[in-house]
């Protein structure tokens, strides 16, 4: 019976081991997206308009995964899958866990304060996604 | 019963090797922008089925305390997943490639909550788990149908059930001792995955006809 335990310890090991959070690219071959840029991980960060940017949600990620804005910027994501997404930011950076329940629906925050503010879905603990506040 | 165990690790070890060079030609041949239709179908058929065999294998090896055999098959198992999601990501892109990947491990997560479930005589746990599968179900046709409008959330939703079913059936077969019944299973569950590969390789030929023009 132990040996059942350690064996699909293991499995679950192999699987956790090789996950990684994920931010997301824009670099989709689908024609129907609709921010141009591209930013790739870690490396570029997508500087947006000063009062409002939107990011979508689509293919599990958030599309820019990285955004760079000016505080005072009302940020709305818009879901494009047919699932239900949350935007959930921690607590201690402002905190808040929106619900996206199914294609269409959005949700819009107001960044007054500068910082990097990490948040995820809920759901998919492995859509991530930044927006640098400046 | 010695010589009846070896037989088994030796078909595994077969399969587990037929699997890995399947693996190999499949993902190279989806990598390849101007692959045919036919080689995008040959080539989503032999992970799919691929993942059937090796999910078995690592299933059975659990449930017969074959700790060695466990940890290569769970090994090769997740080598498939890596390339199953190469082959998204050849076609969708690197972003859908990432996204896909934790998403499709994680329904191998729900198996191993069912295997331990059954391994355990665990009703609750195993209920639990049918119950992660029927959501995952969702999930992933929500994946397949953003990422193409000809790919139904539903209609996926029901084939991705269908296949969690079959393998389930497998786990059950293998944990009664049945070997008779185990390979039947197993060869229904692998056989289900064609009612997957072959309308994703269609509804992808049809987004994209420039790039999997027929022969």
């Amino acid at each position: 019976m132990k040996r059942y335990w350690v064996n699909l310890g293991i499995l679950t090991a192999v699987i956790l081991a090789g996950s990684q959070s994920v931010l997301a690219h824009e670099e989709c071959d689908d024609a129907s997206q609709a921010n141009a840029a591209t930013a790739e991980r870690g490396e570029t960060v997508v500087a947006q308009s000063e009062t409002a940017t939107s990011v979508m949600v689509k293919l599990f990620q958030y599309q820019p995964g990285r955004i760079q804005v000016k505080a005072g910027t009302t940020v709305t994501w818009v879901n494009e899958d047919e699932i239900f997404h949350t935007v959930t930011l921690e607590k201690q950076d402002g905190g808040f866990d929106a619900p996206l329940d199914g294609k269409g629906m959005s949700f819009s925050f107001t960044f007054t304060q500068p910082g990097t503010y990490s948040y995820y879905c809920d759901r998919h603990e492995h859509m991530r996604g930044e927006i640098e506040v400046l | 019963m010695k010589s009846k165990y070896k037989q088994f690790t030796a078909m595994t070890a077969l399969v587990a090797l037929l699997g890995l060079g399947y693996s190999t030609n499949a993902a190279a041949a989806m990598a390849d922008h101007s692959a045919m239709s036919s080689d995008l179908r040959t080539g989503l058929n032999s992970l799919f089925r691929e993942h059937v065999f090796l999910a078995a294998a690592a299933t059975g090896a659990a449930l017969g305390g074959r700790d060695a055999e466990f940890k290569a098959a769970a090994g090769s198992l997740d080598g498939n997943s890596i390339d199953i999601s190469k082959a998204i990501g050849s076609v969708y892109g690197a972003g859908a490639e990432q996204a896909f990947l934790p998403l499709w491990r994680k329904h191998i997560g729900f198996v191993v909550d069912y295997t331990v479930g059954v391994a355990t005589k665990d009703d609750a746990k195993k209920n639990q788990a049918v119950n992660d599968l029927v959501q995952y179900t969702q999930d992933f046709g929500a994946f397949l149908a953003s990422a193409n409008p000809n790919l139904p959330k539903e209609v996926v939703a029901g084939l991705v059930k269908d296949h969690v079913l079959t393998l389930k059936d497998v786990i059950d077969a293998q944990a009664s001792g049945d070997l008779g019944k185990s390979y039947m299973a197993i060869r229904t569950a692998a056989g289900h995955m064609g009612m997957i590969a072959d309308p994703l390789a269609a509804a992808i030929t049809k987004q994209f006809p420039e790039r999997f023009a027929r022969r």
